[in-house]
C-alpha cells in the first residue's frame, strides 16, 4: 500500500478510534444528499409509474375508431384483428354522451356499452370487474348499467334502482316537442376505477343494450385492444403497424394508444420529474460542499502535518492524492450508505407516513385514497441508482480536489511554521 | 558510502530574505556553510535570528534567494521540488522542536508512515523490523500501540528520534529539539539524540539555545545579523 493512501485511510479511520469526527460528518452529508435524491427519485418514479399503469387500465392499450361516426359493417375488421398475433383481445364498443335522471337529479356522463354477450371479464380490453365495488359483472345485461360511484352518489341511486336515459338523438327529438319516452335501466353495479375524473362520468351499458338506447343497429364506434406485450415501446410500435394496415383498410379510422389519449398528462409528468432531478443537484452540490468544507478545514488544520509530510520526503502530488483519496473515500462509504438509508426508508415508507401524518395531527389521509394510493408507490430504477452513484462519487472527487491543490500548494517551509 | 570528512553540504554566499507587508526583511545575508560526515555542529542565535529558516534553506524545504548550495557534490539550486524531496528522504532527517508527530496515529504508525514515504523499495519485513529496532533504541517498547497524543513531551520527542533515523539518512537536522521540554528531559533527550548520531554515525547540525548542549558537539557557530559569528 503506497503511503499516501495508507495516511488517507488512517485519516479517516484512526487506530484509536473507529472513525474521526470529521469525515463522519462529511459522509453523513454525502448520505444525506444521495439518499434524499433516491427517495425522491424513487417516489416520483412510483408514482408516474402508478398513473401510467392506471392510465393504460382505465384507457386499454389502443383505441381503434373512425373520425366519420359510427362504423357500421365492422365484423371483418374485428376478425382481422382478432387473429393478430401480437393483439390478445379486440372489444367492440359504442361510446356517446347522454342524459341520466334519477328521481332527485340529472347528469350528462357518457355512457360506454361493451360486449359482455359472449365474453367474460376476462375477455375484455379493460378490466372491468376489477373496477366493480358493487354488483357483479355478470348482472350486466341489455336492461341494466353500471355507473361511477362518484356519479352514482350525485344521482342518489344505489343497486337496483331505475334511472332513466336520454340519448343525444332523443333529447332533439325533445326539443322538437315530439311525445317520447326514455330508457329506463337499472343500476346493476357501481365502479371505482381510481380517479375521480373518470368515475364522475362513468356509465357502462352493454353493447346491444347500448347500441339499442342510441338508436344504432349494430353500430360501433370503435375497438379498444389489449395486447399480450404492454411495454409501452411494443405498443407504439404496434400502434405504428396498425396505422398502417388501418389505413389501407379503411381511410378515417384512427388508431390511438393510451399514451397519445392521455398526452398531456403524461408531458406534465415528465417536465415535473426534469425539474425536481434538477432541483435535487442542487442538494447534492450542499452535499458536496460539505466534503470540500470539511477536506478544506482538515488541509487548514493538517498545514503542519503537510509541512511534515514535506520534510519527510512527500512529494506534492503524493499530498494531493492523499486528500482526493479522502474525498473519494468519503464519497464511496456516504453514496453506498446514502443509498442504504434510502432503502430502510422506502421499505419502511408507509410506517413512516403514518408516523408523520400522526405527528402533524392530520386527518387528511384521504388525499391519498384520491388515487387510490394509500401506499407511497415505489420503483426502484437501477439506472437511477448508478447515476446517482457516479454523481456523487464524482463530485466528491472534484470537492476534494480544491482542498487537495491548496495543500499541494503549501510551501513546505512556510507549512511548517504555521501555528 | 561517504567516508568520514566526505562533505555533505556545502553552501556558499547565501542569502534569503522575507517580504512582510511593505517591508523586505533580510534574515541570511551571504553565510557560507559546511557540513562534513560524521561532523556535528551546533547553531546558537537570538530568537528569531533566522536558525530555522537556515535549515530550510540547506535542507531545501526552502528555496534561496542568491547563492549555491550543493549535497555531496551535486549542485541543488536548479532541481524540480519532486526530485529534491526524494534525494531528501535518504540525506536528511529532522527532529522539531514541537515535535510534529501525526496525531491521530501510534507510535508505530508514526515510524511507519515516516518509513513509507522514505523509502520507495523497503520490504515491509525490512521496514517492521527497523521500527522495532528503533522502538527499542529510544526505550519505547510498551508504548508502541499507544496513540502519540497520549505522550509526554520526553517520549514524544523519542519518537521524534526514531522518526528521524528510521530512513537512515546520513544528516540529521535538529531545530531545538529540547525548546519544550523541561530541564531533565531536555538533557536525557539530548544524550539520547548524541550517543544514536555517534553509534549510527551521521553528521549532526542542532540549533540550541543551551550553550552547555552545545558544547557536546565538533563545531559552535552562533547566527547573528544573517551571518556567523565563532
Ligand atoms: N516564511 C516567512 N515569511 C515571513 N517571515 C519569515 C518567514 N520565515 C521566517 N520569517 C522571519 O524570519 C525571521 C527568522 O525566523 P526563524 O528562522 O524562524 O528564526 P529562529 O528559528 O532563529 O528563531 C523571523 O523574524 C521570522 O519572522
Ligand atoms: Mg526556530
Amino acid at each position: 500500500m503506497p503511503w499516501y493512501l495508507y495516511y488517507a485511510l488512517k485519516q479517516l479511520f484512526p487506530s484509536k478510534k473507529v472513525i474521526s469526527y470529521f469525515s463522519m460528518i462529511s459522509i453523513i452529508g454525502v448520505a444525506l444528499g444521495v439518499s434524499v435524491l433516491i427517495i425522491v427519485q424513487s417516489v416520483m418514479n412510483g408514482f408516474g409509474e402508478n398513473i401510467r399503469r392506471h392510465l393504460a387500465k382505465t384507457h386499454g392499450d389502443i383505441i381503434i375508431y373512425s373520425s366519420e361516426g359510427l362504423l357500421q359493417d365492422w365484423g371483418g375488421l374485428f376478425e382481422e384483428l382478432s387473429s393478430d398475433k401480437s393483439i390478445k383481445q379486440v372489444s367492440p364498443y359504442i361510446e356517446s354522451i347522454l342524459m341520466v335522471q334519477s328521481e332527485f337529479s340529472t347528469a350528462f356522463p357518457y355512457i360506454r356499452g361493451i360486449n359482455v354477450r359472449n365474453s367474460g371479464p376476462n375477455d375484455l380490453a379493460l378490466p372491468i370487474d376489477e373496477f366493480i365495488v358493487a354488483g357483479s359483472y355478470e348482472s350486466l345485461n341489455d336492461e341494466t348499467i353500471f355507473l361511477g360511484v362518484p356519479l352514482a352518489d350525485k344521482l342518489n341511486v344505489n343497486i337496483g334502482d331505475s334511472v332513466a336515459l336520454y340519448s343525444p338523438k332523443l333529447l332533439e327529438y325533445l326539443t322538437e316537442e315530439e311525445w317520447l319516452f326514455p330508457k329506463e335501466f337499472v343500476v346493476a353495479g357501481l365502479l371505482q376505477t381510481g380517479s375521480p375524473k373518470v368515475d364522475e362520468n362513468l356509465v357502462i351499458g352493454s353493447l346491444g343494450g347500448t347500441q339499442d338506447l342510441l338508436e344504432a343497429e349494430n353500430e360501433i364506434t370503435g375497438f379498444l385492444i389489449k395486447l399480450w406485450n404492454e411495454d409501452e415501446r411494443a405498443i407504439e410500435s404496434t400502434k405504428a403497424l396498425l396505422q398502417n394496415r388501418m389505413g389501407d383498410y379503411e381511410e378515417s379510422l384512427l388508431v390511438k394508444n393510451w399514451m397519445d389519449m392521455n398526452a398531456d398528462l403524461l408531458f406534465i409528468l415528465e417536465q415535473e420529474k426534469m425539474v425536481i432531478s434538477f432541483i435535487i443537484i442542487f442538494i447534492i452540490l450542499v452535499a458536496s460542499f460539505s466534503i470540500a468544507v470539511a477536506l478544506t478545514l482538515s488541509v487548514i488544520r493538517k498545514t503542519r502535518e503537510i509541512g511534515l509530510l514535506n520534510a519527510l520526503g512527500a512529494e506534492s502530488w503524493q499530498i494531493a492524492l492523499c486528500f482526493c483519496l479522502q474525498g473519494l473515500f468519503i464519497g464511496l462509504v456516504g453514496s453506498l450508505s446514502g443509498i442504504a438509508f434510502a432503502f430502510l426508508v422506502l421499505e419502511n415508507r408507509d410506517a413512516l407516513f403514518g408516523a408523520y401524518l400522526w405527528l402533524m395531527n392530520s386527518n387528511d389521509v384521504q388525499f391519498l385514497g384520491v388515487y387510490d394510493l394509500y401506499s407511497i408507490p415505489v420503483k426502484y430504477l437501477w439506472k437511477d441508482f448508478i447515476q446517482v452513484f457516479l454523481l456523487s462519487l464524482i463530485i466528491s472527487f472534484s470537492a476534494a480536489l480544491i482542498p487537495a491543490l491548496k495543500a499541494a500548494k503549501l510551501k513546505p517551509s512556510e507549512a511548517l511554521r504555521y501555528e | 558510502m561517504s567516508s568520514k570528512g566526505d562533505i555533505l553540504i556545502s553552501g556558499k554566499d547565501l542569502w534569503k530574505s522575507f517580504t512582510s507587508g511593505d517591508d523586505e526583511v533580510s534574515i541570511i545575508k551571504g553565510l557560507d556553510f559546511s557540513l562534513a560526515q560524521g561532523e556535528s555542529i551546533s547553531i546558537m542565535g537570538d530568537s528569531g535570528s533566522g536558525k530555522s529558516t537556515l535549515l530550510n534553506l540547506l535542507s531545501g524545504l526552502d528555496c534561496l534567494d542568491k547563492g549555491s548550495l550543493k549535497w555531496k557534490e551535486r549542485s541543488i539550486d536548479n532541481l524540480s521540488s519532486s526530485t529534491l524531496s526524494s534525494l531528501r528522504r535518504s540525506f536528511i532527517g529532522f527532529v522539531f522542536q514541537s515535535f510534529y508527530l501525526v496525531p491521530d496515529l501510534t507510535v508505530y504508525e508514526n515510524l511507519y508512515l515516516s518509513a513509507k514515504i522514505g523509502s520507495k523499495n523497503m520490504s515491509r519485513d525490512v521496514i517492521h523490523k527497523r521500527i522495532k529496532k528503533y522502538i527499542e533504541k529510544v526505550d519505547l517498547k510498551d508504548r508502541e500501540q499507544h496513540s502519540v497524543t497520549t505522550l509526554s513531551g520526553g517520549e514524544k520527542q523519542r519518537v521524534a528520534i526514531a522518526r528521524a533515523l528510521i530512513c537512515d539518512p546520513l544528516i540529521i537536522f535538529a531545530d531545538e529539539p529540547t525548546g519544550n521540554l523541561d530541564d531533565h528531559s531536555s538533557k536525557e533527550i539530548l544524550e539520547l539524540l548524541l550517543s544514536l548520531v555517534e553509534i549510527e554515525k551521521k553528521s549532526l547540525v542542532l540549533v540550541t539555545h543551551n550553550s552547555d548542549f552545545a558544547q557536546y558537539t565538533n563545531k559552535k557557530l552562533f547566527l547573528k545579523n544573517g551571518t556567523f559569528y565563532d
